[in-house]
């Protein structure tokens, strides 16, 4: 495809090209109350061409549409913009390589019938106080061709899995739910663990019947792996994408160097993690994927790049640009992003708090990246008085500001835990995103309760 | 058509949809026009029934494949929990949804449009940080076999602008957004001002008792707090607020809600849903009183009502929300322009909790404000709705004034 397009472009001398092509499938099968809601097949196929010229970027996507039309379209929206400011990239080596995903059973071996039977199965209402038994399963196989004027040509075989859980509960005019999830860089092995999900979802979604509200103010709050990973994302880690940090939307710009958060704290986004939903091996700029140091012993040490980002900032590309599809640019987004453990057990977490909360599981997060104000809500929630672990709560919600709440991290545990594999959403884009953190005592944190 | 001639061939019913679209949109990133993506891009949708069971397929291609993927969906399903059939052809009122100014724009008067915003507002420390100019037509065609055959031009072009203001080591931002179905070109007045005004919050230590809410913050909190209560689906599986509250008070006497898919020129409007039914207004409340849910073909059937032609993809959905009252003399209390944390919000309860990121109290803005409450209690207890209405997140109105949300500072 490579030597295609440089023959098409022979007369041109661009600045920088790239071009994707994608063949990307989908099943999606749900089921509600042992009746199947939704089954679906999905296809997305066609091609984009990206063109720096001119210092501008033209960019053309079309399922129709011959290269040499794309080419001549790109070519001339970038001339029509016409900068005189030097928009610069940092190129790299080239690259050939076909790389494939790890798994041990392949999706596309399984029948249509025993997805919906594993949906089906798992969908049963077996418990008085259980009203809603949503399960979702979806397989997306990716085939994802990437080339550039660096002469890089690669092809990816991605094979994504993803299952969950949803329990709402009853007891007379109160309803409830908790969700479990599971998303892997993998095949359908992950789906022996769908019994023991919908097990747990049951038994929580019970449980959180006898929850009350909290008390809104500030106190100490203890945050499980998926909580902490919410605020390692959505806090730091928006803050910490350099497309944001140069347009000036970045509450962590000209910190590169500053102490942020105490010794214990080392954050990273890291794209290499063997199998986990947030990883990948080229980012949709051709870049490998990499594990990125972005605060070590509590000083800010870096951003995630892109290769415009990199060049503009002085740093090299972190293999960070990632794009929903080949319909879309690709933007700087985060991958796996992670706290390192400290040394604590759980129990010491909390021993020492008179009167806080501990939040678990996560059902969502915002927050403005200038100022760092970040507003989550944790789906389980529980009092702690005098070191233990007391009454659940419900609809606990945590808000705050990122810098301040990264200097009053006080203990980190010493063990990784799994968190929710989701999707993030920056310009209209949705990629998927991981992060398994330790838990995370935090003093003088906003508990709001709703 | 092919597929569908195919499609029928194996299946009792067939209802296939088309959306082709042609994008254009101009990124601003820090004053500057960064680039310009023109997206030619297609969706179909081939839904067959056999025997009862369902068959779906997607795709941004056409081919006989889809149709097979389909059947072979629809051969391996169970049963729906109900399906009573596919609608057949209705009289159709067309609202407008296109216009040809639109179709008709020209690149470089996009780019043009971009260098005048960045003049209009970038300025005496205020910054664009990111911005975009979006000019789409679109094309949507329905078939089935029950006769349907329709098709709807629309249009949209929108500006939205995110700005930074820094100034003595203070930062404030702004965001402004417009959309319609025509091309407009006097997008920015006051940003600039705006941004540079959030420069000096102050933090909050009024004592007033009301808030008022401009339609951005309130139609984001009816969105993820209300809205679905409104869903016939979620009221046929007890998932609703409003189960077995039909004609009776659910808001105060002045609030009527209405669901109007005919409104000509607003974004939400349609001549037809997604499985080819009339586009309507229904009124969801009348004075205070729960009138109406919304359905789909299928779920009304199931309810003994009829189709409000709010079937969306998959799902059933809003066009157009408008909410009227009526506007009193009352006091702003803090007026709250944007939050964070809406989406954390209950829409089981309508409880909310969320940041007032931009408030704005006795004339200058305020930090340090949060505001708890239900959504359902404000419309149990608004003070005010301005007449003068602005058309944010699909939702018509106007800034709502109410006594009964928490100020926690």
């Amino acid at each position: 495809m490579f030597n295609k397009i440089s023959n098409l472009l022979k007369k041109e001398n661009f600045e920088y090209w790239d071009y994707r092509e994608q063949n990307i499938s989908s099943t999606s099968v749900s089921a509600w109350n042992n009746k199947i809601k939704n089954f679906d097949l999905n296809e997305r196929v066609g091609k984009s061409f990206r063109i720096l010229n001119n210092n501008g970027w033209g960019f053309v996507f079309s399922v129709e549409d011959d290269i040499k039309t794309m080419i001549e379209k790109a070519n001339k929206i970038a001339k029509a913009m016409g900068s005189n400011e030097k928009e610069n990239i940092v190129h790299s080596k080239a690259i050939k390589d076909e790389v494939s995903s790890e798994y041990e059973i392949n999706n596309e071996d399984i029948s249509l019938e025993e997805k919906k039977k594993l949906v089906l199965d798992n969908s049963k209402v077996e418990n008085d106080k259980i009203k809603n038994n949503h399960v979702t399963y979806q397989e997306i196989n990716k085939k994802l061709l990437f080339c550039n004027s660096d002469e890089s040509e690669i092809r990816q075989n991605l094979k994504y899995t993803h299952i969950g859980a949803t329990l709402t509960s009853k007891d007379g005019n109160r309803m409830e739910n908790f969700a479990e999830r599971l998303g892997k860089l993998q095949g359908y092995e992950i789906c022996k663990n769908l019994p023991t999900m919908v097990e747990t979802a049951t038994k929580k979604a019970i449980e959180m019947l006898n929850s009350k509200v909290p008390k809104a103010g500030k106190m100490p709050v203890v945050c499980d792996g998926a909580m902490t990973d919410v605020f390692v994302h959505e806090a730091l880690g928006h803050a910490a994408e350099a497309d944001l940090v140069m347009q000036n939307s970045s509450c962590l710009k000209n910190l590169i160097g500053k102490k942020l958060a105490p010794d214990f704290v080392s954050i990273y986004d890291d794209a290499t993690m063997n199998k986990e939903w947030g990883s990948f091996f080229y980012d949709d700029e051709g870049i490998e994927a990499q594990k990125t140091n972005l605060m070590k012993n509590g000083e800010l040490v870096g951003y995630m790049h892109s290769r415009e980002s990199a060049a503009k900032l002085n740093a090299k590309p972190t293999g960070n640009a990632r794009a929903q599809s080949s319909e879309f640019l690709p933007q700087v987004r985060m991958s796996n992003t992670y706290i390192k453990t400290g040394d604590y057990k759980f129990e010491e977490l909390i021993e020492d708090v008179k009167k806080g909360v501990y939040l678990k599981g996560s059902t969502g997060g915002q927050v403005d990246p200038i100022s760092g104000n970040f507003a989550f809500s944790a789906q389980e929630g529980f009092e702690i008085i005098n070191g233990k672990l007391a009454g659940r709560l419900r609809g606990v919600s945590l808000s705050g500001n990122t810098l301040h709440t990264l200097k009053n991290i006080k203990m980190l545990s010493n063990k990784y835990e799994p968190s929710f594999a989701g999707h993030c959403g920056k310009g209209g884009q949705l990629v998927p995103v991981y992060g398994p953190c330790p838990s995370m005592l935090v003093h003088d944190a906003t508990i709001g309760g709703i | 058509m092919e597929i569908l001639n195919y499609a029928e061939k194996f299946a009792d019913h067939v209802q296939l949809n088309i959306d082709k679209e042609i994008d254009r949109e101009i990124q601003i990133k820090n004053n500057k026009i960064k680039s310009f993506s023109y997206n030619h891009n297609s969706n179909f949708t081939l839904k067959v029934w056999i025997d009862g069971k369902e068959g779906r397929a997607t795709s941004n291609a056409l081919n006989l494949d889809l149709a097979n993927k389909a059947i072979k969906i629809a051969k391996n399903n169970t049963n729906k929990e109900y399906f009573y059939g596919i609608p057949s052809l209705k009289k159709y009122n067309k609202p407008k949804t296109f216009d040809k100014s639109v179709e008709e724009l020209n690149e470089n008067t996009m780019i043009q449009d971009a260098k005048e915003i960045i003049k209009k507002i970038a300025h005496n420390n205020v910054m664009i940080a990111e911005g975009d100019i979006n000019a789409n037509v679109s094309e949507s065609f329905i078939y089935n076999s029950n006769g349907i055959e329709l098709n709807e031009k629309s249009s949209s072009f929108g500006i939205g602008v995110e700005s930074v203001a820094n100034k003595n080591g203070k930062v404030s931002s702004w965001y402004e957004t417009e959309e319609k179905n025509k091309y407009f070109d006097n997008f920015g007045d006051g940003v600039n001002e705006k941004t540079l005004l959030y420069l000096n919050k102050q933090k909050y230590e009024g004592k007033t008792k009301t808030v008022t809410l401009s339609p951005e913050v309130f139609s984001s909190l009816l969105h993820h707090c209300l809205l679905t209560n409104f869903n016939g689906k979620n009221v046929e599986k007890h998932k609703s607020l409003f189960c077995d509250k039909l004609n009776q008070k659910v808001t105060s006497d002045e609030i009527s809600i209405f669901d109007d898919g005919l409104k000509n020129d607003a974004m939400g409007s349609f001549m037809f849903d997604g499985e080819g039914t009339p586009s309507q207004k229904t009124c969801l409340v009348d004075k205070g009183e729960l009138k109406k849910f919304i359905y789909d073909f299928n779920t009304a059937k199931h309810n003994n009502t009829e189709t409000t032609g709010n079937s969306f993809g998959n799902d059933i959905d809003f066009s157009n929300i408008i909410i009227e009252g009526k506007e009193k003399n009352t006091e702003n209390g803090i007026f709250v322009e944007s939050i964070i944390g809406a989406h954390l919000g209950n829409s089981l309860t309508s409880d909310f909790s969320v940041t007032a990121e931009h408030a704005i109290f006795e004339n200058k803005p305020v930090s340090g404000v949060m505001i708890s409450g239900k959504v359902i209690d404000i419309l149990n207890n608004v003070l005010s709705i301005e007449k003068k209405q602005e058309e944010k997140n699909g939702v018509i109105m106007g800034n709502i004034s109410s006594d009964s949300i928490n100020i926690i500072n």
